[in-house]
């Protein structure tokens, strides 16, 4: 995938946004022995590096609520075009990354592309200037099969990417359980936001609460984000039944 | 009846019979993968008298429905209820336990396998005179799982006449409501072998005679911090721990006594001022006094 070099106002906006938040990534890496690596010699508005944790070998879920404030664990997936995407090239890039657990099959999912356009509006609000938004199927039956993905994508026009994880190694680390489930990872590498896209899992409301556009907006203003998780909902994600 | 649903695929709804007098009305599709139907438990009802009317679906083998409590995926059963004319009223809904599920990596939702039935109260005015008849219509959807998913719904109603002669149910009828009636949760008296402590995030549950115990949470109780990890022991003694928060502890207790037998108590704590329990009154004294 392509690294944009960030426009000049961008940089200044994420270089704050990294020295506010250093002190928090020190704490959030407590337990995760690293050093922040001094920036190779760089050119004028080229990349930063980030540290991310490396990618826990585990057969259970972690635990997401939990996992908000701390260090986004770095992974490599190829997505329903055989392209591949790695997370720490898109925060290095001075990006915000969305992850979100997806199913074609589930009626959730459904609804947020078919009834609503929840997902497709908000990857379109922002643009790939400053979020990249990965979707992510974590199933290993025949609803993470890449065809169907594939033909999921094109007919409901997403413009993101489908990205496969048919072990489950990315969705067990993040301690995804729902299809939807979102995560909103800072471009310091801080997960900012963990959980539902919105509130509104019984579909009754009228103006629902969407927690990924209130954390991206507060990110991209430099403000805290308020609500760091909130209860997914959704249909089980499809896991190895072994 | 429901605003229009967002989601988008096929909502199987069946061909309703017309509510008939008597005590069944249930759909005809056998598309359904849980299959409802309303019961009465009498054929009529007096003025004044309070009817139970089951909800009562019979699910598919090897595809499960939800219980309303604290679950990863699931959606529990969701009901618009209408009684004409405004000679009686419904009364909240009551719910069996219901039973745990996890998945190998530990995704754990409370759910209903083989039969789910929910208890409708359905009281009749004092004003209801003889001959008249209240029809009740019950709007429902739900969802129902095996390993896919698929939301159903149905629209039922049932008439009931009233009158004295309200005769006795059937034994169909009966069995459905026993059975029914042996999973309601019930408070705990000072006479239960149940014995609750608090020890700072963590709730500890004990019960002598038993073998098993495990811990529903309610959709609105303080959340436990690994439901998965604490929701079940085997022995007498359950510890919870709970994340903070200022909602109280909700939900259902159940305490195998046998590996087919089990008590089920509502749990709610702390407990409400107007519920004295002797557990709650002796930490009260305990603490006043400096005992341990």
């Amino acid at each position: 995938m392509s690294t944009t070099r960030p426009r000049p106002s961008l940089l200044a906006v994420v270089a704050a946004g990294i020295a506010i938040s250093l002190p928090n990534l020190a704490n959030a890496q407590a337990q995760h022995q690293h050093e922040q690596k001094d920036a190779a010699p760089q050119r004028a508005h080229e990349t930063h590096e980030v540290t991310l944790a490396a990618l826990p070998a585990t057969s259970t879920l972690a635990t997401l609520e939990d996992l908000v404030g701390k260090t986004a664990f770095d992974f490599t997936l190829t997505d329903t075009e055989g392209n591949k995407h790695t997370l720490s090239d898109s925060l290095n890039a001075g990006k915000i990354v969305v992850l979100e657990w997806f199913n074609p099959t589930c009626p959730y999912v459904v609804s947020h592309y078919t009834k609503s356009s929840t997902m497709n509006d908000l990857v379109a609000k922002y643009g790939d200037d400053n979020v990249v938004w990965l979707a992510i199927n974590s199933g290993s039956d025949r609803t993470g099969d890449s065809t169907l993905n594939e033909t999921t994508r094109k007919k409901w026009n997403m413009a993101h990417p489908i990205l496969l994880d048919p072990t489950g190694a990315v969705g067990l680390a993040y301690g995804s359980k729902n299809t939807p489930t979102m995560v909103v990872i800072a471009a310091d590498g801080t997960i900012a936001y963990g959980g539902g896209i919105d509130n509104n899992g019984s579909f009754s409301k009228p103006d629902p609460t969407n927690y990924v556009e209130i954390a991206i907006d507060a990110l991209l203003a430099g403000s805290h984000v308020e609500t760091g998780f909130a209860k997914p909902y959704g249909c089980a994600v499809k896991y190895s039944r072994k | 009846m429901f605003k229009t649903l967002a989601l988008a695929f096929a909502t199987l709804l069946p061909l309703g019979i017309p509510g008939q007098v008597g005590a069944q009305a249930h759909s005809k599709s056998s598309d359904l993968h849980a299959q409802p139907r309303l019961v009465a438990e009498q054929m009529a009802a007096k003025p004044g008298q309070t009817l139970w009317i089951a909800i009562d679906f019979t699910i598919e083998d090897q595809w499960h429905t939800y219980w309303p409590g604290t679950n990863d995926t699931g959606f529990p059963l969701q009901t618009e209820i209408e009684v004409h004319p405004q000679i009686a009223a419904a009364g909240d809904l009551l719910w069996p336990a219901p039973h745990r599920i996890s998945s190998p990596q530990g995704i754990l939702d409370h759910v209903f396998e083989d039969h789910m039935t929910v208890l409708l109260p359905l009281t009749i005015s004092n004003n209801a005179r003889l001959g008249e008849t209240v029809s009740l219509q019950v709007s429902m959807r739900w969802l129902v799982c095996k390993t896919a998913c698929i939301m159903e719904s149905a629209e039922l109603s049932i008439q009931i006449p009233i009158s004295d002669a309200i005769g006795r149910p059937s034994p169909q009828t009966a069995a459905i409501f026993e059975r029914a009636r042996s999973r309601l949760p019930q408070p705990i008296t000072d006479s239960d072998p149940v014995t609750i402590t608090q020890e700072g995030p963590s709730l500890t549950l004990t019960s002598t005679p038993a073998e098993r115990l495990a811990f529903y949470p309610s959709e609105n109780s303080r959340p436990p911090r690994n439901l998965l990890r604490d929701g079940q022991a085997e022995g007498q003694t359950l510890t919870i721990e709970f994340r903070e928060s200022n909602d109280p502890i909700l939900g259902v207790l159940e305490v195998w006594t046998s590996p087919t037998e089990s008590l089920l108590y509502t749990i709610h704590w702390p407990p409400e001022n107007n519920e004295p329990r002797a557990q709650a009154r002796d930490q009260e004294l305990s603490s006043f006094t400096g005992d341990r």
